[in-house]
Order: C-alpha cells, then sequence, then structure tokens
C-alpha cells in the first residue's frame, strides 16, 4: 500500500544520515511544530506536548493508513503544501526523505526547520524513529518510555518464535509482494513466519504472479483489508479465486487495520497478531512427520484434521499456560532478558506507550483490530499434516531467544 | 484460397495458439502436468493453475480476439471504409470510458457485472454517433476524425474518473483501460463476457447477407431487398455488445480489428460477408500470438497486451494511410 511505496525507492543510507542531523537533546523545544506525512504524523502525534503541534497531513485521519486517525480528527490538517507551511509558521517542521521532496527542498530554501524521517523502515529503525522524534520535539523521557516499550514487546514475541515456521506472502493491490528490506518482511520474521515474497528474490515491492504463489502455496496470505470504500481492479487480484481454490491456504487481513502502513509503536500491533496467528496454525516443535500425505488428501475434510496433533505436550513452545516462560530465560545471558519475564506473553497490547499526557480516545489503535482472529476473512482450517518446508533464513534478531526446541 | 481451407487453416492457428497460451507461465508446469492440471479434478497447484489462471485467459484472448477482428471486418464492410476499426473509430475507448464511469463511481457497489453494463452503454453510444456521422457523409475522413475525437474524449474522460476516485491506486489502472491486458483475469471474467461476444457475433452473422449487398451502394442494396434499418440496427447492436464486453473485462485492445481483416482478405474472394469468419479466427490468433509473446518477453513484469497489437498495428494503419493517398489522389 502507501507505506511501500514510500518505502519504495529509499536507500537505507538515507536514513543514517538523516539520524546523523539530530539536534542536540538540550535544545530548547520547538513550540510550533507541523507533520507533513502520515509516518511523522504518528510519532508526533504520539510524542507531542498538548498545544505543540499545529498540523498534521490530511492522510492522518485515514484508517488505512494511519493506526492513531481518531486521534488525527483534534488536529487540524494539512496537505503537504509549502502554503500550508508558510502560513502556519511553524518552528519546526517533521517529514518523510520521500514524499513531497520538492516541498522539502522549498522550505529549507525558505529557511524553515525540516526534519526528514526515512520511510525505509524496519523493525529495527522503530525505536530509533521514535527516539528521534522525542528528542526533537524535546519530549526525550515519554519518547524513551515508548521506545522502550516497543522494544520489550518485541523482544517478548520474539523470544516465543519456534521452529517450524509457516511461509506467509504479504499480497497487495494488484498482486504487489512485499520483499526483502521492507518493514512487512521484518514484521513476519519476528511472528515466526518465513517471507516467501524474500525467498522467491523479491526485494522491496514488486510484482509476485498468481501463478507462483499457488505454486508456492504459502501458509497465509496477508491481503489489504477492509474492503475501502472505492473500488479498484487491483483489489480484485489478491481475491481471485485462483488463491481462494488453495485448500491449505489462509487468506485474510490478519493484521490490524492500518498498523503496519507506517513504521510507528503501532506495528507492534501487527507483530503481536501474527504471532497469535502463526501460534494457531501450526505448533510449535511438531513431531517428525511420516511423509507428505497424498495431494488428494488436502480436501476439504481437513479440517477435522485440526483437533488431532498440535498440542506437543513434549516441548510446549511458547505455548506454557504460565505467563513466565522461566525455561526459555535460562538460556539468556542478554540485555532483553528482563523483557522475557515481563508481562505475560501477549496480553492485549494498546496501553502501555506511556501516553499518559496525550488523553487518548478510548482506543485509538484498536480500530478495526481483531486480525487474525477467526472469522476475519475467508479461513480454512489448517492441515497440519502438510510437510513443512525446513531451512531458509534466520530470523532476524535470532540471538534474543534461542529456538524454542533448545531450552532446557 | 477456398473459403473452407482458409477458415480451417485459421482455426487450426487458433487452436494451436490457444494450446499455446495455456502453456505459457510463470511456474514452469510440464506438458503432462498441466495437462493433468487441466483435465483432473483435485485442489493440486497445477490443477488450479491451469483452471483458474491460464484457462480464463486463453479464452479470453479467444473470444476477444474473435470479436475484434470480427468487428473490423464488420465495420470495414458495412462502412465502406478500410481504416475503420473499433479502436480507431473510438468505440473500444467510449466503451473503456462507460466501464470506468460506472465500476469507479462505486454505482453499482465493486461489483464486477458493473463493468459490461457501462462498457455496452459508451461502446453503443459511440457506434450511434459515429453512424449517424458516416451515414450523412461517406467519406473515409470524416469517419476517422470523429473517431479520434471521439477517443480523446473518452481518454479523457477516463483519465478525469479515475483520478477523481478516493481509491488513490485507480488512477495507476489507466494503463489498463488505454492499453488492455488479458493479465490476471479469471473465469468470472469469462462468464461474463463470453455470452455477450456470442450474442454480437450472432447479431453481425445475420447482417452478413446485407453488407454483401451493400458493397453495391445503399440504393443498389434497396433494390435488392435489402433492410437497411434493420442491417443498421444487427451491426450496431453487435459491434456495442461484442466490443463493450470485451473491452468490459481487458480494456482497450487496438489494431486488432484493422490488421486482421486486411491481411486475410487477400486470401477470400473479397466478398465482406465471406470475410467475417477469417477476419474472427485470424484476430483470435494474433490476440493469442501477443499475449503469449508478452509474457514471454517480461515474464516479471508483464507488458500490457495492447502495447504490442499497437506496436504491430499503428505502422500497419500508417501504411494503410500513405497507400489510400496513393489510390485517392
Amino acid at each position: 500500500m502507501f507505506h511501500g511505496r514510500k518505502r519504495a525507492s529509499l536507500s537505507f543510507s538515507l536514513f543514517l544520515a538523516g539520524a546523523a542531523l539530530a539536534i542536540p537533546a538540550h535544545a530548547e523545544p520547538p513550540a510550533r511544530v507541523m507533520s507533513l506525512n502520515v509516518c511523522t504524523d504518528q510519532l508526533a502525534m504520539a510524542l507531542a506536548a498538548p498545544g505543540q503541534l499545529v498540523s498534521v497531513s490530511f492522510l492522518a485521519r485515514d484508517p488505512d493508513l494511519s493506526p492513531l486517525h481518531r486521534e488525527a480528527e483534534r488536529y487540524p490538517v494539512n496537505r503537504g503544501m509549502a502554503e500550508d507551511v508558510f502560513l502556519a509558521r511553524p518552528d519546526l517542521v517533521v517529514t518523510g526523505t520521500y514524499t513531497l521532496h520538492n516541498t522539502t527542498q522549498l522550505l529549507k530554501r525558505l529557511g524553515f526547520r525540516v526534519e526528514e524521517f526515512s520511510f525505509v523502515q524496519t523493525l529495527d529503525t522503530i525505536p530509533r524513529d521514535i527516539r528521534r522524534m522525542g528528542a526533537l520535539l524535546g519530549r526525550e523521557e515519554k519518547a524513551e518510555a515508548m521506545a522502550a516499550d516497543f522494544e520489550a514487546g518485541l523482544a517478548e514475541v520474539e523470544a516465543d518464535r519456534c521452529e517450524p515456521r509457516p511461509t506467509a506472502l504479504a499480497y497487495e493491490q494488484n498482486g504487489v509482494a512485499l520483499g526483502k528490506g521492507t518493514l512487512a518482511d521484518t514484521v513476519l520474521a519476528a511472528a515466526g513466519f518465513r517471507n516467501l515474497a524474500a525467498e522467491e528474490g523479491v526485494e522491496g515491492m514488486a510484482p509476485f504472479p498468481l501463478e507462483l504463489v499457488v505454486e508456492k502455496k504459502p501458509d497465509i496470505v496477508i491481503v489489504p483489508g477492509g474492503d475501502g470504500d472505492a473500488p479498484s481492479l487491483g483489489a480484485f487480484v489478491p481475491r481471485h479465486p485462483a488463491l481462494r481454490a488453495l485448500p491449505a491456504t489462509r487468506i485474510g487481513a490478519f493484521v490490524p487495520r492500518g498498523s503496519w502502513s507506517c513504521g510507528g509503536p503501532a506495528v507492534l500491533e501487527a507483530v503481536k497478531a501474527l504471532h497469535a496467528l502463526r501460534r494457531e496454525i501450526k505448533s510449535c516443535e511438531a513431531p517428525p512427520l511420516p511423509a507428505p500425505l497424498p495431494l488428494e488428501g488436502r480436501g476439504k475434510g481437513w479440517g477435522s484434521a485440526r483437533s488431532a496433533p498440535k498440542k506437543n505436550s513434549l516441548t510446549p513452545c511458547g505455548l506454557t499456560p504460565t505467563p513466565n516462560p522461566s525455561p526459555q530465560g535460562a538460556g539468556l545471558s542478554h540485555m532483553d532478558f528482563e523483557f522475557l519475564i515481563g508481562p505475560p506473553p501477549l496480553t492485549p497490547p494498546l496501553k502501555g506507550e506511556g501516553d499518559s499526557e496525550v488523553s487518548a480516545p478510548p482506543s485509538p489503535l484498536r480500530g478495526g483490530v481483531r486480525g487474525g482472529g477467526p472469522g476475519e476473512a475467508e479461513q480454512r482450517l489448517h492441515p497440519y499434516a502438510i510437510a513443512l518446508p525446513q531451512g531458509g533464513r534466520e530470523p532476524v534478531r535470532a540471538a534474543v531467544a534461542p529456538p524454542c526446541g533448545e531450552a532446557p | 484460397m477456398k473459403p473452407l481451407a482458409l477458415n480451417l487453416a485459421l482455426a487450426l492457428l487458433a487452436l494451436a495458439l490457444f494450446l499455446a497460451s495455456l502453456a505459457v507461465g510463470p511456474a514452469e508446469l510440464g506438458l503432462s502436468e498441466s495437462v493433468r492440471g487441466l483435465f483432473a479434478g483435485g485442489g493440486e497447484a497445477a490443477s488450479i493453475i491451469m483452471r483458474e489462471i491460464r484457462l480464463p485467459r486463453a479464452l479470453l484472448g479467444l473470444g476477444i480476439g474473435f470479436t475484434l477482428g470480427l468487428a473490423g471486418a464488420v465495420l470495414q464492410g458495412f462502412l465502406r471504409n478500410p481504416l475503420a476499426e473499433p479502436g480507431i473509430i473510438g468505440v473500444s475507448a467510449m466503451a473503456a470510458f462507460g466501464a470506468v464511469a460506472v465500476f469507479y463511481s462505486g454505482l453499482a457497489g465493486a461489483a464486477l457485472y458493473a463493468l459490461p453494463a457501462g462498457a455496452l452503454a459508451g461502446a453503443l453510444a459511440a457506434v450511434l454517433i459515429l453512424m449517424a456521422l458516416a451515414a450523412r457523409n461517406g467519406s473515409t475522413l470524416t469517419l476517422i476524425l470523429a473517431g479520434v475525437a471521439l477517443s480523446s474524449l473518452a481518454g479523457a474522460l477516463t483519465a478525469l474518473v479515475l483520478n477523481l476516485s478516493p481509491n488513490p491506486f485507480a488512477s495507476y489502472e489507466i494503463i489498463f483501460w488505454l492499453l488492455g491486458s488479458l493479465k490476471d483475469r479469471s473465469i468470472e471474467h469469462v462468464w461474463l463476457a463470453l455470452p455477450l461476444m456470442a450474442a454480437g457475433w450472432l447479431l453481425i452473422a445475420l447482417s452478413a447477407r446485407a453488407i454483401d449487398a451493400l458493397s453495391l451502394g445503399e440504393e443498389a442494396a434497396a433494390s435488392l431487398g435489402v433492410h437497411l434499418g434493420r442491417t443498421r440496427f444487427l451491426i450496431v447492436a453487435g459491434v456495442a455488445l461484442g466490443v463493450g464486453a470485451a473491452t468490459a473485462v481487458a480494456g482497450t485492445i487496438g489494431f486488432v480489428g484493422l490488421v486482421v481483416p486486411h491481411l486475410v482478405r487477400p486470401l477470400t474472394t473479397r466478398m465482406p460477408s465471406r470475410l467475417l469468419l477469417p477476419a474472427g479466427l485470424g484476430g483470435a490468433a494474433l490476440l493469442l500470438m501477443a499475449d503469449v509473446a508478452v509474457r514471454l518477453v517480461l515474464p516479471a513484469g508483464e507488458l500490457n497486451v495492447g502495447v504490442l497489437t499497437a506496436l504491430i498495428g499503428a505502422p500497419f494503419f500508417l501504411w494503410l494511410v500513405v497507400r489510400a493517398r496513393r489510390e485517392v489522389f
């Protein structure tokens, strides 16, 4: 979707360049801040002091792109035009490096202070972006708390990953897949999936032929949620009958609406939703299966197989009913250790972004949540008996926790 | 060449290209695997790929190519104009605009069946406007100029509707509507378009005898007992149905209807009615060939098939113009 276009043609080095320019923390915090980009909107709305944020971009009110779209109703919106900025006379403009590049140049020439955030984003860049925005707004403490919460939540989910990792495909409008280097790729890895597109060599966003999706039979296909209000032909591709005909593939939105369109705190919602889905479709350390069952057997009747093999009583990786997975922590001398014995895994997230002052409306992040829950879209029970391809790349940050099976 | 032999040869060519279309795609399926996938059931990947992806595509290539070739032949015969073709005279462009207007404005929700309804209305409007113009003034130039104006207008209106759509992806889809494609069509599209196109073929076939008589001029034809009003209705309705349905599911695919009748005409008795079937079969073969080629040239990105037909057809069109000038002046 949108996020991908922003991400698409940027290189990571741009982000590093931008980070190096961050202002010293002791500077006077800007009194009037304007955000021109839907992704900086998220960070600015979450971190700004009351009255500090003058306006956000108009896209901040779009629930498909903006997790904080309800919050955004409380701010005036701008269209990202230089004229908007000129009239508002902000002390600081925050925007993305890719969108509105001409506007940015113009504003700099006019003497405005413009801070650009790269939106080549992965899970690793998010805490950095949060801290940087905090530093820019003079809200370091709050940003630190939010970033730490994010890292803790992420580490908790990542510690809970296990083999085998099912394959997933993030399939967007017109059959475009999210491949290596995208935020979605890191989210899938963190949630314990293998990204089919990345394994097939897709870099960034690129068309992924429908035939290949059918041939590779991913375990889940994540399609754009919400019909949107306006039709487009591209929206038909992820809903092509050929995908629906795959007997063992689950197709759905799965991630909360808008949660991974920007690299912000809300991405954790997507990680958690996908992690819950991953637990639902495959048990950890499934006992070795004799042989793949004949393909003919994979018709509709397979739903009933569901009750059989998933609970592996030997090494219940991550599925421990007790919230305190001490066996996993035992092998860790890592600084992330504290996160692992923190709150029980997968408690509904939401709060805890450290926003005590923003007086958020009930739950802006939960707009259309419930991703991954049954009944979200076309659901199929997963036949557990399919042979699982092993190998593939190690997920990012695998060092945080050993694979579940290795825990004592 | 004997009509039967010609039709048989073209039908075999179209069939061969139809099978080639079934065999080409990014998933590398072996021959036996494809055949088994096509005819055996089950949820196997090969079967899904063959039945849900490649078969609809090949069927649409066959049906749309036949429609465009036939429409070109009947329009050239009826209007006595060698340059008449649904794409050039603006029928396809108007059909695309009609489909776009109905679909993207959300009039019928996001339902696929809204597309042919809009496209038929657009194509019908275009044919009626052109008939009104061409009936008064039979010159080649008037018709082509009117077609150019109609095409530009329809293209601009299409762009307008797509830009006004609140869906940010809609405006990218103008490429599909201006330079059609058969990519990622499903069997739903086949059911949507094929019956309408078949009805169009039938209506055009019914007008065959009349257009033979019309080649002698309208008065002569009337004296031979041809009912002009009826003929006009059959052709207008037939072309609108066929081109409308084709455009609704595949966008504007130009020049097939122009090139094919000229290619096969020398092989026929030059009676307009004898041209219809060969032109349809030739159109099917040409479109299938182009659609196979776009999948081979750029397997990943995949070129729009309309780009290829335009690359073939536009130089041909220029050559026809040059030749026509030499003959007229």
